[in-house]
């Protein structure tokens, strides 16, 4: 080579390329031979212009046949006299082995990748067959290659839904290209889904891994599903895509499509094998990513967050995250009154999960009811269930009430339980630089705007009722409207559950009016009225409850039940009534500690009673509440 | 030939013209094997033998966007798909102009040694294969009589009967490197780059019409990473004919 060798700046080789354009500026200025033979080496020189061009990376050249693409590219297009005479196959080729060169000076290196897909398509028919080599040529040498991603794929799945080859003829085109990129099969894998997830592959009904399904790679994993199928967890790329596009804000349209995918998946490995453990898991961590993405369809993306906290709810009753996820996904979906209702359903579960308080804390101060977030944060400092955010927020809701001293003590007190929590620290810093403390946080800041309220379901309709009267419960032995408004509620529906519990609380049921009283309002009744031999007749009815029972008796005063509710509480182990069990456990704690002490049973939880009564409530309340989980 | 030609300069042009326009050809025949021009068609005594020719790789590889090491990962790795696609992007560069090629047993000593790609370009004559400076990628083809006649000995309208013939001076550009036979001898006979001291050394020279190569006809792959050798032109023509003429008895002119 006379030249190849010299930098891309020496004076020979940039006069190469200056003499190369001139001549093909002076040849596409003049006439074309009209004998054929002169013709066909007319066109074979041009043909070896382009070609030297890219042999030697000329960069001036290729700058300025690409920036006068629209000249060159209808001239070239003449100049077709056959495979070994195609001119506009060489500038094509040229263009393509030249991106790099010039993408430094491009606004856009990858600009002309939307070119190289339409190549792909129309290979075999508005151009030639052989155009497809070109095409994937095209996106191999994009300037973004080196990064990562693989955009020919796109293009071969383009030519194939175009084209609709055999399975050989798809392959010929694939293994050349999976050979010379060799990646991890994940990680191809994950590629074609996701290029097959998009359009206008999922709307013509491609499903992965479509025309890869005979790749030897994919043989293995639908050989292993026809063998024993959905015996296998979803892979990891499923979640990972997933993820990956959220990260990116791909729009909600792009991702229902993986969504749905993931979901079933995984309801169809659990329904073969029985274990929920990695839909609970992944239903949370990916519902969780969907509520906290930024982008379009902010309802949409709350309400299939919403769908993945239920159904892992369904499997798992006490998951920590599926309360939470449930409870944000109502918020973002303007569900308010439905969101407060789950976060107290999430605490009466959860009772010793400081998470739910401060996560209910959270919309509460969104909703503008700070009071009602104060009650929940200071109850759960008194009871030791608290973190760092507890007594954040204790100390954001002082601050804005214009309690700076309260709010100094709960920030100090914070600190001293949690020295190394950054939430705090930044409060305390703002603090100390006399700056006010947000009331309420980033996040539902941002969803508050963000929000569109549609029309509830019916479940939505049912929570925001509990809701409601929920909101009525700490009132209704000192408020009068609020004792009215429950027995309306329960007079416009007799059989609301919740109603029928609550006013049994207060005397205004009779199970004795009903053939079949539900225990929940049934208990309600026997411990309004304090009647133990009722209690020990429920028991039987209701083994599950056994503890709730007893402790029911004990704060009675029926000693024989507290010494047997001490026992069981203080053993995690038992199984028979372990749901109200656990709510009770951490309630309980002072009284244990009491009892450990050497106070006999009774006497501790007599001076607990008041306390334990309301852990009763929540505890009764909870258990019966499982028509929250029909979707 | 262009009509009035009164220079050298007239010659060259009017050579290259022609060279080009009816012997590298794809729209017609190349007039090298056309019948009706009586070529000297050259038959193999066994016509089981292989014919070899050294191919420059260097623009197949670039149009096809390989590299070459992705060419000898394929072969090493016997990845039918991708020869067969680099094959079918190499084919859709080739006209039909005559190809330079040499019997097999002619040069079976050179093929079979390390540097054989060095050795059968300084044994050919074929100057321009230079890796001075930037390595060239090279192939060396192995295709069959068989396979030349079978592609174009029954296929009309460019059948021919003369599908291998031997190199006269019209079939390709000017060129310093290259010698006629006499013409007594029935095939060419390569000036190579060095003097020669013997015409027994002197390498057979055959133009056949193009085979379309497929993955099994690339037989070797390497790199010539040096410079052909340089001897001044006119003591290598010069000793190039004083053995041919010592050999066969003059040129038969």
């Amino acid at each position: 080579m006379l030249v190849g060798h010299l930098p891309a700046d020496d004076p020979a080789r940039e006069a190469l390329g200056a003499g190369l354009l001139e001549w093909l500026d002076t040849k596409r200025a003049s006439a074309l031979p009209n004998m054929p033979p002169k013709l066909q080496d007319y066109i074979r020189q041009v043909c070896e212009a382009f070609q030297i061009v890219a042999l030697l990376d000329l960069k001036a050249a290729a700058h300025e046949l690409r920036k006068k693409y629209v000249v060159w590219f209808a001239w070239a297009s003449q100049l077709d006299l056959g495979p070994s005479r195609d001119a506009r196959a060489s500038y094509l080729r040229m263009l393509a082995n030249t991106q790099i060169t010039v993408a430094d000076l491009q606004a856009d290196g990858d600009s002309l990748a939307p070119f190289w897909t339409r190549l792909c398509r129309e290979a075999g028919s508005q151009f030639p067959a052989g155009y497809l080599q070109i095409g994937l040529l095209g996106l191999r040498r994009l300037p973004s290659v080196k990064q990562g991603g693989q955009p020919w794929i796109g293009g071969l799945a383009t030519w194939a839904l175009a084209h609709n080859p055999s399975k050989p003829e798809f392959l010929a085109e694939w293994y050349p290209l999976k050979r010379l990129h060799p990646t991890k099969k994940d990680t191809v894998r994950q590629l074609i889904f996701d290029t097959l997830s998009s359009d206008p592959f999922a709307s013509s009904g491609v499903t992965p891994p479509g025309w890869w399904e005979n790749d030897a790679d994919f043989r293995e994993d639908k050989q292993t599903q026809s063998v024993a199928p959905n015996l296998f967890p979803p892979p990891k790329w499923v979640h990972e895509g997933i993820i990956s596009d959220l990260e990116k804000n791909q729009s909600y349209s792009k991702l229902l499509p993986k969504l749905n995918d993931m979901v079933s998946r995984h309801e169809a490995y659990k329904d073969a094998t029985g274990n929920g453990y990695f839909l609970v898991r992944s239903f949370c961590n990916i519902g969780s990513r969907l509520l906290k993405s930024t982008g379009d369809s902010v309802h949409e993306r709350a309400r299939f967050a919403e769908k993945l906290a239920r159904a892992a709810l369904q499997h798992e009753p006490g998951n920590l995250n599926g309360w939470g996820l449930w409870r944000d996904s109502l918020f973002n979906q303007g569900a308010f009154e439905a969101s407060v209702a789950i976060g107290w359903e999430a605490i009466k579960r959860l009772p010793d999960d400081p998470l739910k308080r401060t996560g209910l804390a959270e919309v509460l101060i969104a909703l503008d009811r700070s009071d009602e977030a104060l009650e929940i944060v200071t109850t759960a400092m008194d009871q030791g269930i608290c973190h760092g955010l507890t007594y954040a927020i204790a100390a954001r809701i002082y601050d804005s009430k214009g309690n700076r001293s309260a709010a100094l003590n709960v920030l100090t007190a914070g600190l001293k339980a949690h020295p190394d929590d950054s939430g705090l620290l930044k409060a305390k810093m703002r603090f100390d630089q006399v700056r006010p403390l947000s009331l309420v946080s980033g996040a539902k800041e941002s969803m508050l705007k963000a929000i569109v309220s549609t029309d509830p379901d019916d479940t939505l309709i049912a929570l925001e009722r509990s809701g409601r009267l929920r909101q009525l419960r700490p009132r209704l032995t000192v408020d009068q409207t609020a004792m009215a408004e429950l027995k309306r509620t329960l007079s416009e529906d007799p059989t609301f559950a919740y109603a029928q519990l609550l006013a049994a609380r207060h005397s205004l049921w009779r199970a004795e009016e009903h053939a079949l009283p539900p225990f929940a309002a049934a208990f309600e009744e026997a411990l309004a009225e304090a009647d133990v031999e009722k209690l020990k007749a429920l028991a039987e009815q209701m083994p599950r409850m056994a503890s709730l029972i007893l402790l029911a008796r004990a704060i009675l005063g029926d000693m024989v039940a507290a010494r047997e509710v001490s026992g069981r509480l203080a053993n995690p182990h038992r199984k028979d009534d372990a749901q109200v069990s656990t709510i009770l456990r951490g309630r309980f704690k002072p009284v244990a500690d009491l009892i450990e002490g050497g106070t006999e049973p009774l006497e501790a939880i007599g001076a607990h009673a008041d306390h334990l009564r309301l852990a009763i409530y929540d505890a009764n309340e909870a258990v019966s509440s499982v028509d929250l989980f029909v979707a | 030939m262009s009509k009035g030609v009164s220079t050298w300069e007239d010659l060259r042009q009017g050579q290259m013209d022609y060279v080009r326009q009816y012997v590298k050809t794809n729209l017609t025949q190349p007039h090298t094997f056309m019948d009706a021009l009586e070529p000297a068609g050259f038959t193999p005594e066994n016509p089981a033998e292989f014919l070899v020719r050294l191919e420059i790789l260097s623009v197949p590889l670039k149009e096809h966007g390989w590299s070459f090491k992705d060419l000898n990962d394929a072969r090493v790795g016997n990845h039918t798909p991708g020869l067969n696609s680099f094959c079918n992007t190499w084919n859709s560069l080739r006209d039909h102009r005559p190809a330079f090629s040499t019997l097999l047993s002619s040069v079976a000593d050179a093929v079979e040694s390390p540097g054989w790609a060095e050795i059968l370009r300084d044994q050919l004559g074929l100057a321009h294969f230079d890796g001075a400076h930037v390595p060239l990628p090279v192939a060396l083809c192995k295709f069959s009589v068989k396979d030349v006649c079978r592609e174009w000995t029954n296929s009309p309208p460019w059948q021919t009967s003369t599908p291998i013939t031997k190199p006269t001076v019209l079939d390709s550009d000017l060129w310093e490197h290259y010698f006629p036979a006499p013409r007594t001898v029935p095939h060419g006979q390569a000036m190579a780059l060095t003097p020669c001291t013997d015409a027994a050394a002197i390498k057979l020279e055959l133009l056949n019409a193009r085979v379309t190569y497929r993955p099994e006809n690339i037989w070797k792959v390497g790199q010539i990473v040096t410079r052909a050798p340089l001897s001044d032109i006119t003591s290598l023509r010069r000793s190039h004919r004083e053995a041919l003429e010592h050999a066969h008895g003059g040129f038969g002119v």
